[in-house]
């Protein structure tokens, strides 16, 4: 034990004394938990940042005065200017007000509504709640940051940790909203993102993707070496093979971080992975040849090896000599055969793929959407039995062992686990629900989280959610997402691009973020359409046309032909 | 140093006083002066001083007409007499007719006389004055320059807020509850004096007289 290393906690009543007041409670809250208070400053107490107060609470060891934590809900000033004073635009009703012998300065009061969060419990690594709030006349100041940092993510505080053990690998994604920049740091637990899994739900363009790589760059970093798999199906994380030559991702034993782009070309699934559900998905069989594949796949699963699209027809044959399979024959040629997606031999061997320290972005801009599902499907059935083979002890059962956690992560997750048909539905279901024992974590980038599975959604428990309109999208995320509270909720509209509700198993209460800058490029930007019509019509019209006359006595034409 | 009480016009005299900024005083008649005022020497809203009398200097208070009363004191008189016959028809002892005009003066505020200072007065306080008005004191008619003098903030912090130069008309809360039921109109005739003697400043009056014309309304069931 290193005791004398530990150092003190921040987190004291005294340590909140030096901090300048904000206001005065003035009475209980109009809901349970909740209290007013009243403040003159109208900068410092903005919706949702965080305020504290000293309160002495009785509990096993006596009163003992500990810092509440509350976050403000509402602000209401309180002597509003007459709606007269603002008749004529062109006289700032302050000016009114002094002329009238109002000094506003003097009178602009807020009255705050604020949400108990709760003390902080060192030992639970968590918030708890008082049940009780501020008596009147109690002084409530701003947070400081210092305290947030330590009370925010879920882990050990750092003054409690042994130095001999490991840090826990904390992912920095950015700085508390409301904030002066580089105050308070966001950062997040990396075990409780991987193991409980991430939704990351926003409107296009609001920076969901630029999120998701803050993240895959902080999980890539030397202190944390994540082994992940990203599913892109837009072809957005290419710029993230940039950490490999950048210093921020070196390690002092030489570690740089592996990044692995497989083009839609280089993605095939082996036909031996597939289960029957998914030759029937694929092949579409009619009642009567779903019992000549029925038979053909059990007997090739016997054989327990890799085999052929020409061996399933082998086999289909083998045991419907009398020609009962011959429209089968015709599917597997035209479905299986005739298909660069599906081949014999596996091209996505997990051992290229998933290694610690190492991200593999599986680009499948180039696949039909169910092509894309399927390849989920198998990849994810794969490492959830490889992982599953290796936590209970029994690794020689699969064919693939996966010896460390991997971290999977799903853009536009919709298109995998739809509120609706998807051939990855099931086995991304069963991830969410039981991969966090096995160490197998997903993590679901939508725009729509209405169109997600409902249970998947429900099943993220870290959510970072930035700007969201949509009213079904709302809905979605209230009725999955359980710490998702009201004032989450009235925030997604009013978030701007870049600036994240950070809520779930990754921090003890609900924030709010500005993410940080990548430090890998962003190539998800939407395209400068007026440029490229510009540019291609700059091109048509330098390109000789066809269509005119030779004799045309449009002087552009003759310039063009002597150019050329 | 009191030029600007001795060169204007004396129209009336403190008789009584209802509080610290509410006076009533009696226009002068022909048997206090040689020239008695006419009507428009004391229209509703005009600008008055009157002398403060204290021993820490010559300040002046900056008033305005807010009502006027006529009051005749033979009004009592009036009625079934004692006597007969032609005799009592006649006789009057002791009695003077002398029916006069009383003027309800509110006061504003305070100010130095001050020769030098544009308008005759400087360091204009729209506080209330700390002393009482005197009995008998002269209300001498207020130049149009230094009652703008008098609204001016120049050379003092402007409250927050306020744009350099702008008008200040401070005294308004309390001068609502001396002029009572006509505040708001006593309002509009000083930003309409204020309007003819102040530059750059009409958006900001026209912005008060608005505002009190709404509260008025309000007041008065209007809206």
């Amino acid at each position: 034990m290193a005791v004398d290393d530990q150092r003190e906690t921040p987190i004291t009543p005294e340590a909140l004394a030096a901090e300048p007041v904000l206001g005065t409670v003035i009475e209980p809250g109009p809901e349970a938990g909740a209290f007013v208070f009243a403040t003159p400053d109208d900068q410092q107490a903005k919706t949702g940042e965080f305020v504290a107060y000293a309160q002495p609470l009785v509990g096993d060891d006596g009163a003992v005065e500990r810092v509440v934590f509350a976050r403000v809900a509402e602000r209401e000033q309180v002597d509003t200017l007459p709606t007269a004073f603002m008749s004529n635009p062109d006289v700032a009703p302050r000016r009114v007000a002094a002329a009238l012998g109002v000094d506003r300065e003097d009178r602009s009061l807020y009255r705050i509504t604020a949400e108990v969060v709760g003390y902080y419990d060192e030992q639970f690594e968590s918030f708890r709640n008082p049940r009780q709030v501020p008596t009147e006349g109690t002084l409530v100041r701003r947070a400081p940051g210092a305290m947030l940092e330590v009370a925010i993510p879920t882990v050990t505080p750092p003054h409690l940790r042994d130095s001999a053990d490991p840090d826990p690998g904390m992912a920095h994604v950015g700085r508390l909203l409301n904030r002066p920049d580089e105050e308070v740091c966001v950062e997040l637990p990396v075990n409780e993102i991987a193991a409980t899994h991430l939704a990351i739900l926003a409107s296009t363009g609001s920076g969901k993707s630029y999120t998701a790589s803050v993240l895959l760059e902080e999980m890539l970093k030397p202190a944390t070496r994540a082994s992940v798999l990203v599913f892109d199906p837009h072809g957005e994380y290419d710029s993230l093979d940039q950490m490999v030559d950048n210093p921020v991702f070196a390690g002092e034993d030489g570690y740089t971080p592996d990044v692995v782009i497989r083009d839609s070309s280089d993605l095939n699934v082996r036909i031996a992975d597939l289960t029957f559900s998914d030759l029937y998905e694929v092949l579409g069989p009619t009642e009567r040849m779903s019992s000549v594949l029925n038979d053909a796949y059990q007997a090739l699963q016997r054989q327990n090896g890799a085999y052929s699209a020409r061996d399933l027809q082998t086999t289909c044959d083998q045991y419907h000599p009398d020609n009962d399979a011959s429209g089968l024959r015709w599917r597997i040629n035209r479905n299986l055969m005739q298909s660069n997606f599906f081949s014999t031999h596996d091209r996505l061997d997990l051992d290229t793929l998933i290694n610690p320290g190492q991200i593999t972005v599986l680009k499948m801009n180039g696949l039909s959407r169910r092509d894309q599902q399927m390849m989920a499907a198998v990849l994810l059935r794969k490492l959830y039995q490889g992982r599953e083979a290796v936590v209970t002890g029994d690794p020689d059962t699969v064919d693939y062992s996966v010896e460390h956690p991997v971290f999977t992560l799903f853009e536009e997750a919709h298109r995998f686990a739809p509120d609706g048909d998807s051939h990855a539905l099931d086995i991304i279901r069963q991830v969410n629900s039981e991969g966090r024992k096995f160490g197998l974590g997903t993590g679901l980038i939508s725009q729509r989280p209405s169109k997600l599975d409902q249970t998947v959604l429900s099943q993220c428990g870290t959510q970072i959610t930035m700007q969201i309109t949509n009213p079904a999208d709302q809905q979605a995320i209230r009725d999955a997402v359980e710490s998702a509270g009201e004032a989450v909720l009235d925030e997604l509209p009013g978030l701007t691009k870049g600036q994240a509700v950070i809520s779930g198993d990754a921090v003890n209460t609900t924030v709010l973020a500005k993410i940080r800058g990548r430090e890998t490029e962003h190539k998800a930007e939407s395209l400068a359409a007026d440029q490229l019509w510009r540019e291609a019509y700059d091109e048509a019209q330098s390109a000789p046309s066809g269509s005119r006359s030779v004799e045309s006595d449009d002087p552009t034409y003759e310039d063009t032909e002597l150019g050329d | 140093m009191i030029d600007l009480l001795d060169t204007n016009p004396t129209i009336a005299s403190i008789a009584q006083s209802n509080s610290l900024m509410d006076y009533s005083a009696t226009v002068v008649t022909e048997n206090d002066a040689s020239e008695r005022p006419a009507v428009d020497d004391y229209p509703f809203g005009q600008p008055v001083l009157v002398p403060v009398a204290s021993r820490k200097g010559e300040r002046v208070a900056v008033s305005v007409v807010y009502t006027t009363q006529i009051v005749d004191p033979g009004m009592g008189g009036v009625g079934p007499s004692l006597g007969s016959g032609d005799v009592t028809s006649e006789f009057k002892p002791n009695l003077v007719s002398e029916p006069t005009t009383v003027l309800g003066i509110a006061v504003l505020g305070t100010a130095t006389l001050d020769d030098s200072a544009d308008g005759g007065i400087a360091a204009p306080d729209h506080g209330i004055p700390r002393y009482t008005l005197q009995h008998g004191a002269h209300v001498v008619q207020a130049p149009p320059e230094t009652f703008a003098a008098f609204h001016r903030s120049d050379g003092e912090t402007p409250p927050s807020g306020a744009a350099d130069g702008d008008v200040r008309l401070a005294y308004y809360p309390r001068l609502v509850e001396v002029a009572g039921g006509f505040a708001a109109e006593l309002v509009e005739a000083i930003t309409d004096r204020l309007r003819a003697t102040t530059s750059g400043q009409d958006d900001l009056l026209g912005v008060i007289e608005r505002k009190v014309a709404q509260q008025a309304a309000e007041e008065r069931g209007v809206l």
